[in-house]
């Protein structure tokens, strides 16, 4: 299970709303409806990503973006398949994707000798000794999973609604793969070392 | 230093042996963005869009809506660990869906204006040209016809007109 966070709105799912065989050959009015139903969608998952980053003001485009992409074949949605995933969903990626290159083409690119040097500084680290784990030593499931709180740095309630399971699977899923981190490194003596600690 | 510290700690290591370098994609899916998920340093304007892979989008929609399972839901989620900005991408749209905002009318008409009404095809001009053709040549006969009876029609008006009654005598013998 991957996700399943789904909020329930109460409006009635977006493919039921459109006729996606009409929509996908290119009927005009199937169009109009997809785009009165669609565009909320789409509008609010390009200004959720823009908005914090001070460019609420460019959702328009970038939705109008999307929307173009949608259509850019002969067949409006021709990349859509209704048995892989809701189309709401789908188009929330869309918009998602669309609106994070967005925000990647307009990052300003000052020339170097014109950034004061205390944005080009570096807090010093500590060099990190490398550690390799072995592919398969965890599974996709577990490595997600330090990755969300390890590097994400998520609480496991929120790591559990991202994946759609229960925060007391996490915390399961997080405790074997310690279990399997530690005993594989039991033979290494600077990792054996740290990881003899987190035991408490 | 704590366990969860501890823990931190390797994982730290763990996530720098590892790199961020995304995991290949299986045979036949094209990377989201391939191409252009680039240094930020580098990115720009001529970067490709990351709409270019709409088959992986799909792929981790279908994630996100929990229908993935055994290798499909692995190879996203070995994907989602090696790859920040795909989960970042992952991450923001779960939080995202099915929560509408109210957008501009005008935005609704820009979009709409995307697909033009269907346009009438070759086939469709060349009946819509002869029925114009027929209707003109029917309407230029009725024209004649009708100019005749009108003729006629102002020929005997006149006459009634005029006072002037028909001779029958005259017309027997002329005929």
């Amino acid at each position: 299970m991957g996700a399943a966070n789904a909020r329930q709105t109460g409006a009635p799912p977006l493919e039921r709303a459109v006729d996606l065989a009409r929509l996908k050959s290119g009927d005009k009015a199937e169009w109009d409806r997809f785009v009165r139903r669609s565009g909320p969608v789409i509008y609010a998952a390009v200004l959720r990503r823009l908005a914090p980053a001070g460019a609420a003001a460019e959702a328009e485009d970038v939705a109008q973006e999307v929307f173009a992409r949608l259509c850019r074949r002969d067949r409006p949605l021709a990349g859509y398949d209704p048995e892989r995933a809701s189309l709401s969903t789908f188009l929330t990626v869309l918009a998602t994707s669309a609106a994070i290159d967005h925000l990647r083409r307009k990052r300003p690119t000052d020339p170097i000798d014109q950034i004061p040097e205390h944005r080009l500084s570096v807090p010093a680290a500590e060099p990190r000794e490398r550690v390799k784990i072995p592919d398969g030593l965890l599974t996709a499931r577990q490595m997600l999973i330090l990755t969300l709180l390890y590097d994400r740095e998520m609480e496991v309630a929120e790591a559990a609604s991202f994946l759609g399971v229960d925060p007391q699977t996490i915390r399961s899923t997080h405790h074997k793969a310690m279990l399997r981190l530690r005993a594989h490194f039991q033979g290494d003596g600077n990792a054996a070392a740290l990881v003899s600690h987190s035991d408490g | 230093m704590t366990g969860s510290e501890h823990d931190n700690e390797l994982w730290r290591r763990f996530a720098d042996a590892q790199g961020s370098a995304p995991k290949p994609l299986p045979p036949g899916r094209g990377r989201a963005g391939e191409g252009n998920r680039t240094d930020d340093a580098t990115a720009s304007l001529s970067a490709p869009s990351p709409l270019a892979g709409e088959e992986d989008l799909l792929l981790l929609a279908a994630w996100i809506d929990g229908r993935l399972e055994g290798a499909e839901r692995e190879t996203v989620e070995a994907r989602l660990s090696g790859d920040p900005e795909l989960l970042d991408l992952a991450v923001s749209a779960s939080r995202a869906k099915g929560l509408p905002a109210p957008w501009p009318k005008r935005a609704e008409a820009r979009a709409a204006a995307l697909i033009a009404p269907s346009r009438p095809g070759w086939r469709f001009l060349a009946a819509a040209a002869a029925a114009v053709a027929m209707v003109s040549l029917g309407g230029f006969e009725m024209g004649r016809a009708g100019s005749q009876w009108v003729s006629e029609e102002s020929e005997t008006d006149l006459a009634a007109e005029l006072g002037l009654v028909p001779d029958n005598d005259l017309m027997e013998t002329l005929l």
